[in-house]
């Protein structure tokens, strides 16, 4: 591995690929939660509140993995603009 | 109550304020820009809308167990836009560079240009669309025919229509609508402003009318738990057996691959969009506007199954239960949310499916049959034409579906065989950006074979219920050969026909084209095409010309730019490319950069492969150098794998050497051992 042109950047780009990964953790995980077998885990006849515990765990990974998401886009470097904007 | 003349006038006017809408933000935008540039993130997340009508109208038929399958449509884009980085990043960067206008664009860019890949592409898109558009017209006449047919005040002007002539009548309205929202111009970088403005209205509309009614039939039915109780004493449980099954997998398969194909939605999330940092906000604002959307769907089935005869329609649910409470406003709300989410798809699929026709099929076809440069302006204004009578040949196409199919009751899996259609184009869509070595053969054959078994498993059987050729084709197979009923494909029995469909056709689709481009291989331009694509985040922005040197004049160059940018584009574009190198305009020789550049704009109007072949026709003798530098490359590569072997043979040599002095040295040991013996 190479140092860039300068430190900082070479710092920035180890934590730009750490925060990619976190992305792509995030994606397949979500993804995970909601097909069988992990669904069977929450999948069964039971209410909490009267509502059926597999519709309260399924919102509520939607929020969990939504807020994920924000946050790890929020702290994302912004990519540079493309030229092909400008015209 | 309502009166149906009401009810319609109350539609047009909503549709005129559309319009208003539509006209203003365009007009708006010309004249400020910024402002319209801090409004965008906000109200461009909304416009990304999926479900099949929403789930006003369109929710599968939830019967005696009430499935959460209705969820999956939602969760599958979910998944998509969280991942955002990887797909959607990608494929937005790309096409802003390449300046692609479609599915069928980012395909035939990606393999070498080709415009047979985007006609297949384009034909498939529009038959595959059918369903879905009938999906939209369906759902509007019924929803009419749920608020009227209460109606005390009689059916007004709709007395004496049956469904098929409302449907018709919204077909025309639509497909007028859609003429004077969408082919006004013809863009750069077909965005259409106006249309996403009101898009995104539409959204929010859909949004509070859902969650209007959804927050007053939790109030009437005296909160979510007294909801689930009830529904469930009365036998409405959730099925949690049954829902996590292959069906529920396939949905959630079809929804992921429609969010990324599906050309209204490839229009709204590529396309239209301007720039590429408001996929990082839409990344978790369009999950959080679904999981919205989702929030009440529940309460409001299982209200509706258990307060509702039960005869009733579970699918207008959103509009029956509001007025079986004397709310005739909200119900008018309902009517409206349901009406502006079906109109806004119709309107947008059938602008982006326009936009494939003309620039993949009839572009192509002009510029094969008409004399090159005399024409002027036509281009461009023979564009628009094509892209009105697209518009209206689509949706009769929905019509006749919609006509054909009638009698099967419904909604959702009739939007479930568009989905299947249009996930035929996702494995070479993520080959496209992510595989260098997928080759434009085994991208066609693998498209092509995908939809063929679509047509035969899940297009055909549609048909059923009007005709008894296919009823018996599905019983007995062609000719009697059992192996090849549509329902039952190679023996595979049993299934869901839906799960059956969509894993014959993917997996068909995907083993063609994988082995497929392992056998075959790439041309030239498709090679160079694979890179640029493949390494889009690597090279920087420099898209590299496909012409390496021009025997082109500017004047040749001016005279195809004037004919479809129109003469304004054109001037500015060569004015400032001399402005750049220091030139007259009229002494402006073109280089290698300008060429590519000016090929992408053109790109941007006709589409990849047209540009490319009305480009080639000026700047001639191209192929060839670039031939010749490719086999240049190749020479080089083969004298550097020579001098490899080379060095091996002679290191092996070295060591073969080695062994033999060994074996030399050893002998003489013996030999002196033998010796002192």
């Amino acid at each position: 591995m190479s140092l860039g042109p300068c430190g900082a950047c070479w710092v920035i780009m180890a934590e730009r690929r750490k925060l990619e990964a976190a992305m792509l953790v995030l994606t397949v995980l979500g993804t995970l939660l909601i097909v069988p077998p992990l669904v069977y885990i929450f999948s069964q006849p039971i209410s909490h509140f009267g509502v059926p515990q597999v519709v309260i765990y399924l919102f509520a990974r939607w929020a969990l993995i939504i807020a994920g998401t924000a946050l790890l886009t929020h702290w994302m470097p912004r990519d540079s603009v493309d030229p092909g904007e400008r015209d | 109550m309502l009166s149906a003349d009401f009810v319609i006038a109350t539609a047009i006017a909503y549709v005129g304020l559309l319009f208003v809408l539509a006209f203003s933000a365009t007009d708006g935008r010309a004249n400020g820009r910024s402002r319209s540039c801090i409004l965008r993130p906000s109200i461009r997340s909304p416009s990304r809308s999926i479900a099949p009508a929403g789930p006003f109208m369109a929710q599968s038929a939830m019967r005696r167990a009430v499935g959460s399958e209705f969820l999956t449509i939602y969760l599958g884009p979910t998944i998509v836009f969280v991942g955002w980085y990887f797909v959607l990043r990608r494929s937005v960067r790309i096409s802003h560079l390449q300046r692609i206008t479609s599915v069928a664009d980012l395909l035939s860019s990606r393999f070498g240009k080709s415009s047979r890949l985007a006609v297949l592409v384009t034909c498939i898109a529009v038959i595959g669309i059918a369903p879905y558009i009938a999906l939209q017209l369906k759902a509007v006449t019924s929803s009419i025919r749920a608020v009227v047919g209460a109606s005390e005040f009689g059916q007004g002007s709709l007395a004496g229509i049956d469904d098929v002539g409302s449907a018709l009548g919204v077909a025309a309205a639509m497909a007028l609508f859609t003429i004077l929202f969408g082919t006004r111009h013809v863009d750069a970088k077909e965005q259409h402003h106006g249309v996403v403005a009101a898009i995104a209205f539409e959204a929010v509309v859909k949004l509070a009318a859902l969650v209007a009614v959804g927050v007053f039939v939790v109030f009437i039915g005296g909160g979510f738990e007294a909801i689930f109780r009830n529904a469930e004493e009365r036998g409405f449980t959730l099925d949690v057996e049954n829902t996590f099954d292959d069906r529920w997998l396939t949905t959630l398969g079809l929804s992921i691959a429609a969010i990324i194909c599906l050309p209204r939605q490839f229009q709204v999330t590529v396309v239209e969009n301007s720039d590429e940092n408001h996929l990082r906000v839409a990344g978790w604002a369009f999950p959080a506007y679904m999981m919205l959307m989702s929030i009440f769907i529940l309460p409001i089935a299982l209200y509706g199954l258990t307060t509702m005869p039960a005869d009733a329609n579970p699918d207008m649910f959103a509009l029956t239960l509001p007025m079986a409470a004397g709310q005739s406003g909200l119900a008018l709300f309902a009517f409206i949310g349901g009406f502006s989410s079906a109109t806004s798809m119709i309107i947008l699929e059938s602008i982006a499916l326009s936009i494939m026709v003309s620039n993949h099929i009839v572009m192509p076809i002009v510029l094969r049959f008409t004399p090159s440069g005399r024409d002027g302006q036509g281009v461009s204004h023979l564009l628009l034409v094509a892209r009105r009578f697209s518009i209206v040949l689509i949706l009769s196409l929905g019509f006749f579906y919609f006509f054909f199919t009638r009698d099967s009751d419904a909604l959702a899996p009739i939007g479930l065989i568009s989905f299947t259609a249009i996930a035929q184009f996702f494995p070479a869509v993520l080959a496209a950006l992510f595989w260098r070595d997928a080759s434009l053969k085994a991208a066609t054959a693998a498209i092509a074979a995908g939809f063929v078994i679509w047509v035969w498993s899940s297009f055909l059987p549609s048909f059923e219920s009007v005709s008894p050729q296919v009823a018996g084709l599905l019983l007995e197979g062609p000719w009697g050969i059992s192996w090849l009923r549509p329902e039952a494909l190679f023996g595979l029995d049993g299934f869901d026909p839906l799960t059956h469909a969509a894993f014959w056709s993917l997996s068909i689709n995907i083993v063609i084209l994988i082995v497929g481009s392992l056998l075959t291989s790439q041309s030239t331009l498709e090679r160079i095409r694979a890179n640029v694509f493949v390494d889009v985040f690597r090279r920087g922005n420099i898209a590299p010309s496909n012409f390496m040197r021009s025997a082109a004049t500017a004047n040749d160059l001016y005279f195809v730019a004037e004919r479809v940018l129109g003469e304004r584009r054109a001037a500015a574009l060569f004015e400032t490319a001399a402005r750049e190198s220091g030139v007259e305009p009229a002494m402006l020789d073109p280089s290698p950069e300008f060429i590519g550049r000016l090929e992408r704009e053109l790109a941007g109007s006709i589409g990849a492969a047209s540009a490319h072949v009305m480009l080639s026709k000026v700047v001639s003798g191209v192929e060839v150098s670039l031939e010749e530098v490719m086999q240049m490359a190749d020479e080089t590569q083969q004298v550097i794998e020579y001098s490899q072997q080379l060095e091996k043979t002679s290191a092996e040599l070295r060591s073969t050497a080695q062994q033999l002095e060994d074996a030399n040295a050893q002998l003489r040991v013996l030999d002196s051992q033998k010796d002192d013996f």
